[in-house]
């Protein structure tokens, strides 16, 4: 894949310029010698490192939270949620399909992006792909705990059981439970495999020999034969193929909780594309919210690169166009489509009680990634920053939008009601974070965050000679060497 | 094991190894070792060996023998042999502890099984509940000697089969676990013989001393029984006072008719034969004690299928009563002001030339004012005079309890001039006028003065709570203490009971034997049901004791009643008190119509102030201190269904926050839920606001039972740190409870106070409101409902609705075009192209399609000629072109709905329900008898607050019109049990699911609370267990509660979702039995819960696959529709259009 044309070379960091003569290399200043070091070196260090450390910690204390009131919900009801009667579902769905969303860019760099041939994505998607495993975890968290009887929420599955009965296979919640796990497993086991020569890596490096096992364990018996490479390809490549109709899908699925119901405001056939987009946006901007400053902290500036995060940012850019329209179209079919109560709901939106959300959805999702029409800001690690976080706190409140609003007005006005989230919700929503960053940190820690191996692949070959850098088997062959 | 498979082992060593192992077991292995190692050490004994092993004495020899067993037999797959039988031992103990988790106990059978009593199968018993004097008949549901469902007695004609929400939440308090449990002495509890001894001793002084220092306080009561033991009483103690007081008595209305007719009388109302009715603050459909009977005659003039002529209701009142929120028209006013009105009324109708009655005196003059010029109020009352003068002797005039004797009076003498006395107003005597001068609240400041004066050594209180609620101005609580002696009987340990030196506990009435005389003043006897709880007694046996000396049944003291009533009337027949007890009142023995001699009345003299229409200034604000429609005096303030019933127009629940009219709230800068400081002479209170629509400007009204210190851990009990439920209004009253008083002023103080409403929880914005309740983006113009048929005008086709008869021909037109009405349709259906909505009409619209009487015959003439047309020219179909639904009532915005797939057909029943919005009152019965029939949990206010609520059956409340004077329209909304119900579809685990009769069935055990049902239902009925609602009946002391549970409806587990099964378990009752005597299930055999106690009789339940079935016919009629259609749900429950009959000359 590498161009015909020449490589501009670059000193320092910035290699985002827009040179039409030639491209700017993706990895800047390494070797494959100094990518391993570098990976390896991260899960190799003896010291704990002071930062991490706080972090980790903090991040504990938030999923400390999440259990206990895990155990709390389970030993009192899910009214200690302010779920009320027609808001029967609000915060723990709303944390669900937000977290699904995230899990999506890790999918869809890992797979998509592969199929593409999108070279840039191999700094990053170990990263994005762990952040997909983590994000479901947390989404699969919810919807276990958010029915009234937990003790019984197995009967989602299609067991054979005595009483000789099957889940509704009509009921788009038994279609979430296949979807997400479905997900879940193929996005386990894409970043467990993508992971194995790296793995090996870090098991031939080992010193200790709890180490050597541990890893050794881990990487399955890799022994970067070419026959290994080989099938290791294939298997890559059929992954890929199998997790891209999941991006798809698993959203796709997702919304249609919500466009199956005949809820105004929920009944939407755009909704699939448009969960779709929203999902990827949101991912994306998780990534650059995670890869910012790891990428600072562990000095890997010069692998994932200004580069990346202005791809990302362009990404970002283009979906939350995509997300944008619907907003627009879903009104647009709301006044053409002439069914009062569905123009009531998109009034009640943008005008009702939850209008502050409604518009804080718009400011964030819409507006703010506007300012990556220009490059400085594509390129501006601050501004990247405040937009992506940003954009993570307008999805959340997408689904916020989407589920309450939809739900606090629909037919009869008898049932208005005004949804208040309790301390529980909040606690929950934190502990989701906890959860997700204590599993983020110990990922940092013990597994190489940057897919060495796939890096390697599109560097320059160490000779200099063109004709072996394109091959990249030799590359990873050489790479797995080092 | 033998031995002899262990080779090396002598015969000689066995028998001491063994005994050896007898004695010491777990030295077994050492000891052999040792005693071996001592045989081949042994070198000059003789002795045979082996091996050479054995003989040299080889330590691996030693130790090879020592092991008892080959090596590995010890050990059982890596457990040994000690650890597997004390795995299996500790197996085997704990397989036994299994079976013995739950204290055993013992069922015995009965000895003597009780005569037709058969388990499972409930019995029913005729009884009657007396309320403030008024008997209401009663049927009782029990299983297994527990009463657990409260019904009216269908034979009786006060009833008819429906219950009041009172009655039927009585229930409740018999199994309620504050109810006193046993006698108390200073607060302590005594055995009952300790005070059967000292009460005893003190009955005796009296009888000796002629009753000098005895009081007994008592509720007015209609019962014979007590009567003739009071009677008794008076004989023997003649110097004892016998005082009766109820805070909620009617004097006013008995003290009326003394002023016109010189004795007191009980006004009755025949409804059924009235065509216009006219209340002034009279709430004759719900809060009357003859409402039950009112409603359901009423009803049938309101339900145009019958073929009466349709009568009409107005109402002028300050506070919105549930006749107001019914009315035709409503004028809204201060209740200071219906003097005024009537006085108006009657000089307009003596202008008009009616003639009056003589010996009435003459009629008032016009007033001369602002109100009576006010174009709106003359013109109300022109057309009213008109519409009176033009239907003489077929209008009932009727005013509230809380107005002064005067304008009783003067309405008994407008019904009498009108014609209406004797034919739709009947007079009877007044039973509850007993006692005499001893009777009301100027008996009771008698006493307190007596109290005071010390001349009371003994006062006995029975089953009355005067420290609660007897006006404060009196001082009852002062006084009562300086009484030496002071008994209290009462269902509770109320605040009269923790004032008093002795309580008794009172029997229930399901518990005790009585009688008394139903608002019609028939004989209704009330038997008991269950043994005394906590051997209680009645007032009727407490008198018994003061008269005679020892307890007697009350049994035998209502069967002399009986028999003295029995005989007064038509003599006791043979087997008439069985027949009594059977049917629960002796028939014939109603009070028989009076038509006394006129007094002549003086002509009212009018308060200027009243006159003016501008809003009163703070300060002099009119304040209706009125009985509550749910706890009535504060008696039923520990009733949790009561409490949690939502109020039939606030929908405030838990509460009784002050209702004042939006412009008195606007002159006091005061919004819902401000705190504010009512005043009322030197009386302050500090109460919540709620601001009303349509209440009177300047009317501030507030209800009376709450607040109560020592209700119990429901309403307040402050001694348990329960804070009491809603505001102590007695606090503001002076010489009696209830009545309107001047000189009200309110101030705002700065808190807010959170009410618990089940409906608008919250203050909808502008657009919200525009989109309910229709009109121009202006939010000052807020709340105008548009006319219904003006939007069916603009979203359908023409507009059959606007003016019937206009559009007869019109109608005529498209049917005999076929082709033509096609092309119309798709014009029209393009001409409803979408518009924004704002001025859009309003969504209730609708939801409650509603007609006046004159659309309506107009509708029906237009679809009957049509449908000639069609039986003539069947070939000229809508074939081809969009259909337009001529019905205007079924008319369903959007294109014509077709269905997508075969639908459901069904063999046998196929259950639906009809619900009359024309007959509907919107008074809550419905909702406490689901709570009853199907063990509906009370959540308390703060689940409310949250808008977890759990009644299966609400009652939708919308105003239309301006906020000053609004109509209300109300909507029983419970499960309507789709033919394609979205719930079912979005289960995942198939927990609710289509039965073969077209149920829509509720699986609880199956369900696991993903509430994705409750998302998708249009109508919100779902109602979810968000906590273990029942987790209170762990505690001992509910165990009580248990008792009051239906059998036949599973208690249902929390995380649980529940809705209306048109009490399917009734469904599954009928059908047994019919299956059992081999018969079909006959029409109005099934009645739902809701249905039955339905006073106007608006709920209709059966079998829509049989076309001849009351529900099929409902179903069948024009104005039967269905709610959000569009959505193509297919509900079983049909709505009947509301139809109204305004009066033209006020259009």
């Amino acid at each position: 894949m590498s161009s015909t044309k020449t490589l501009i070379p670059v000193t320092g960091l910035d290699n985002s310029g827009d040179d039409p003569r030639g491209r700017y290399p993706l990895i800047l200043g390494n070797t494959y010698e100094s990518i391993t070091e570098k990976v390896c070196g991260v899960v190799e260090e003896s010291r704990i490192r002071p930062l991490w450390l706080i972090g980790f910690l903090i991040a504990l204390g938030g999923m400390a939270t999440l259990f206990s009131l895990i155990v709390y919900l389970i030993a009192t009801g899910v009214g200690v949620w302010g779920n009320n009667i027609p808001v029967a579902w609000a915060w723990p769905i709303v944390n669900f399909v937000f977290w699904v969303g995230i899990g999506h860019a890790g999918t869809l760099i890992s797979a998509i992006l592969f199929l593409f041939r999108q070279n840039w994505r191999t700094s990053i998607n170990r990263f994005a792909e762990a952040m997909t495993i983590f994000a479901v975890v947390c989404a699969a968290t919810f919807p276990g705990i958010h029915v009234g009887r937990i003790w019984l929420a197995y009967w989602l599955f299609p067991i054979p059981n005595q009483m000789l009965m099957w889940p509704n296979f009509r009921s788009p919640l038994l279609w979430d439970v296949f979807a997400v796990s479905t997900y879940g497993s193929v996005s386990l086991m894409f970043w467990y495999m993508g992971m194995i020569p790296d793995l090996a890596t870090i098991r031939d490096r080992a010193k200790h020999p709890l180490r050597r096992f541990a890893y050794g364990l881990l990487s399955l018996g890799w022994r970067g034969s070419s026959r290994h490479w080989h099938r290791y390809e294939r298997a890559y490549l059929l992954l890929a193929g199998l997790a891209t109709p999941l991006v798809l899908s698993v959203h796709t699925i997702v919304s249609f909780d919500f466009a199956v119901s005949q809820v105004p405001g929920w009944h939407t056939t755009i909704f699939p594309p448009y969960f779709v987009a929203g999902a990827i946006f949101s991912g994306f901007a998780m990534v650059v919210t995670l890869a910012v400053p790891a990428r600072a902290y562990y000095n890997m500036r010069d692998i994932i690169t200004i580069r990346h995060l202005e791809n990302m940012n362009r990404i970002i850019l283009a979906t939350g166009m995509m997300v944008g329209y619907a907003y627009a179209m879903e009104f647009f079919i709301a006044w053409y489509g002439g069914n009062r109560y569905e123009q009531f709901a998109f009034i009640n939106r943008a005008t009702g009680p939850y209008a502050w959300a409604y518009w804080t959805m718009v400011s964030c999702n819409v507006l703010s990634p506007q300012v990556f029409w220009f490059k400085k800001a594509r390129t501006s690690i601050p501004i990247m920053m405040i937009v992506a976080i940003l954009v993570n706190v307008g999805m959340w409140f997408e689904r916020f939008v989407i589920t309450v609003t939809s739900l606090s007005r629909d037919y009869l006005p008898s049932s208005w009601d005004y949804f208040r989230p309790t301390w529980v919700d909040i606690g929950m929503l934190i502990g989701s974070f906890g959860l997700f960053f204590t599993l983020f940190f110990l990922f940092l820690r013990f597994l190489p965050m940057i897919a060495m191996a796939e890096v390697k692949s599109i560097m320059p070959a160490p000779h200099g000679d063109a004709a072996h850098g394109r091959d990249r088997h030799a590359a990873k062959a050489a790479a797995a060497a080092h | 094991m033998s031995p002899e498979t262990l080779e090396p082992r002598s015969a000689e060593h066995k028998p001491a190894a063994r005994a050896s192992a007898t004695a010491q077991p777990e030295g077994l292995e050492a000891f052999k070792a040792e005693a071996f190692a001592n045989v081949a050490r042994d070198a000059h004994s003789r002795h045979y060996w082996a091996s050479l092993g054995e003989l040299q004495g080889q330590p691996e020899f030693a130790q090879w023998v020592a092991r008892e067993f080959p090596q590995g037999a010890s050990t059982l797959d890596g457990v040994d042999r000690r650890r597997f039988l004390q795995l299996a031992g500790a197996s085997v103990a704990l397989a036994g502890a299994q079976s013995c988790r739950w204290e055993k106990t013992t069922l015995l059978p009965f000895a003597e099984h009780p005569e037709e009593r058969i388990p499972g199968v409930p019995e029913h018993f005729a009884t009657g509940f007396e309320l403030s004097g008024v008997v209401q008949p009663l049927v009782m549901t029990a299983y297994e000697g527990r009463p657990i469902k409260v019904e009216g007695n269908a034979w009786h004609a006060e009833s008819q089969g429906a219950a009041t929400t009172i009655a039927q939440a009585a229930i409740l308090d018999q199994y309620d676990p504050d109810r006193s449990q046993s006698f108390l002495r200073d607060g302590a509890a005594v055995a009952p013989e300790g005070f059967d001894a000292t009460f005893g001793g003190l009955r005796q002084k009296y009888i000796e001393n002629g009753g000098a220092g005895l009081a007994v306080l008592l509720r007015p009561t209609s019962s014979p029984a007590i009567e003739t033991q009071l009677a008794r009483l008076a004989e023997a103690l003649p110097q004892a006072r016998f005082v009766r007081y109820d805070a909620v008595a009617r004097h006013n209305e008995a003290e009326g008719a003394r002023l016109a007719f010189g004795r007191p009388l009980r006004v009755h109302y025949r409804l059924a034969d009235a065509l216009t009715v006219v209340g002034f603050d009279s709430d004759l459909l719900d809060g009357h004690p003859g409402a039950l009977r009112h409603a359901r005659d009423f009803a049938k003039r309101r339900k145009p299928e019958s073929g009466l002529e349709m009568s009409r209701l107005y109402a002028i009142e300050a506070r919105f009563t549930t006749t107001g929120s019914s009315a035709d028209h409503r004028l809204p006013v201060r209740s200071s002001q219906v003097g005024a009105l009537l006085c108006a009324l009657e000089a307009k109708l003596a202008q008009r030339g009616l003639p009056q009655v003589s010996g009435f005196g003459a009629p008032n003059a016009l007033p001369s004012g602002e109100l009576i010029a006010d174009p709106k109020v003359a013109r109300f009352l022109d057309a009213l005079a008109d519409e009176l003068m033009a239907r003489r002797n077929q209008s009932a005039l009727a005013i509230g309890p809380e107005h002064a004797p005067e304008l009783h009076a003067l309405v008994l003498r407008l019904n009498a001039a009108l014609g209406n006395l004797g034919r739709t107003v009947l007079l009877t005597e007044e039973p509850l006028a007993a006692g005499g001068e001893q009777n009301g609240p100027a008996a009771l400041a008698g006493l307190v003065q007596a109290l005071d004066a010390g001349q009371v050594e003994t006062l006995v209180v029975l089953e009355g709570n005067p420290v609660y609620d007897a006006p404060r101005g009196l001082g009852f609580a002062a006084a009562y203490a300086k009484a030496q002696n002071r008994i209290h009987l009462g269902l509770y340990v109320d605040e009269t009971a923790q004032a008093s030196t002795w309580h008794v506990p009172a029997a229930s009435f399901l518990e005790c034997w009585g009688d008394g005389r139903a608002w019609d003043g028939s004989y209704c006897v009330t038997q008991p049901i269950i043994q005394p709880l906590y051997g209680g007694k009645s007032t009727l046996e407490f008198l018994g004791f003061l008269a005679n000396g020892q307890w007697q049944s009350g049994r035998e003291l209502v069967a002399q009643s009986f028999a003295a009533v029995a005989a007064a009337g038509d003599g006791a027949a043979e087997g008439a008190w069985a027949r009594c007890l059977h049917d629960g009142w002796l028939a014939g023995s109603e009070l028989r119509p009076v038509s006394p001699n006129p007094r002549s009345l003086a002509a009212l003299s009018l308060d200027p102030a009243a006159l003016t229409t501008a809003l009163p200034a703070n300060g002099s604000f009119e304040l209706t201190l009125h009985r509550d429609i749910k706890l009535h005096d504060g008696r039923f303030a520990n009733n949790g269904w009561l409490q949690e019933l939502p109020d039939f127009l606030t929908k405030v629940t838990w509460d009784n926050p002050l209702l004042l009219s939006p412009a008195t709230a606007r002159s006091l800068g005061i919004t819902t839920g401000d705190l504010v400081e009512l005043s009322l002479g030197s009386s302050r209170l500090e109460v919540a606001a709620y601001v009303m629509p349509g209440q009177g400007p300047g009317a501030l009204s507030l209800a009376l039972g709450y607040g109560r210190a020592a209700a119990g851990h429901v309403g307040g009990l402050f001694r348990d740190a329960t804070p009491s439920v809603g505001f102590d209004s007695y606090a503001l009253t002076d010489r009696t409870a209830t009545g309107v008083f001047s000189g009200a002023s309110v101030r705002k103080l700065g808190g807010t106070y959170t009410l618990a409403c089940t409906q608008e929880h919250h203050q909808i914005e502008t657009n919200g409101r525009l989109e309910r309740d229709g009109g121009e983006a202006d939010p000052k113009v807020a709340m105008t409902v548009e006319d219904p048929a003006k939007w069916h005008h603009e979203e359908g086709a023409e507009g059959h609705g606007d003016h019937g008869h206009d559009h007869a021909d019109h109608d005529h037109d498209h049917a005999a075009d076929g082709h033509s009405h096609a092309e119309d349709g798709h014009t029209h259906a393009e001409k409803s192209a979408p518009k924004f909505a704002f001025g859009k009409p309003s969504r209730v619209s609708e939801l409650i399609r509603e007609a006046t009487v004159g659309q309506y015959t107009g509708i029906q003439t237009d679809l009957a000629a049509l449908r000639q047309k069609q039986a003539e020219h069947p070939e000229e179909s809508h074939a081809g072109g969009h259909h337009v639904e001529p019905n205007p009532f079924k008319r369903v915005p959007g294109p014509e709905l077709v269905p997508l797939w075969t639908e459901r057909s069904y063999e046998g029943n196929k259950w639906g329900l009809a619900i009359d919005l024309s007959a509907c009152t919107g008074c809550n019965a419905c909702v406490v008898a689901c709570q009853a029939e199907n063990n509906i949990p009370v959540v308390g206010k703060d689940q409310v607050k949250r808008g977890r609520e759990m009644s299966w059956i609400r009652i939708d409340r919308y105003f239309a019109g301006q906020e000053d004077a609004p109509e209300v329209r109300s909507q029983p909304m419970a499960c309507i049990q789709c033919e394609n119900a979205p719930c079912e579809q979005v289960c995942p685990v198939a927990a609710t699911v289509h039965s073969t009769e077209g149920l829509n069935d509720m699986v609880y055990n199956r369900c696991i609370g993903t509430r994705y049902c409750s998302n998708n239902c249009p109508v919100k009925v779902r109602r979810f267990n968000f906590f273990n609602y029942h987790k209170q009946l762990k505690r001992e002391e509910n165990d009580v509660r248990k008792l009051g549970f239906n059998p036949e409806v599973t208690i249902r587990a929390r995380g649980v979702m529940e809705k209306c099964t048109y009490c399917v378990q009734r469904i599954q009752a009928v059908k047994i039995q019919a299956k059992v005597e081999k018969r079909a299930i006959l029409d109005g055999e099934i009645k739902t819960a809701c249905q039955q106690t339905c006073p106007s009789d608006a709920i209709r339940f059966g079998n829509l696959a049989d076309a001849s079935s009351e529900v099929s016919k409902l179903h069948a009629t024009d104005r039967a529709y269905e709610l959000l259609a569009f959505l193509r749900i297919k509900p079983r429950t049909a709505f009947l259009a509301r139809i109204t009959n305004p009066n033209p000359a006020l259009a």
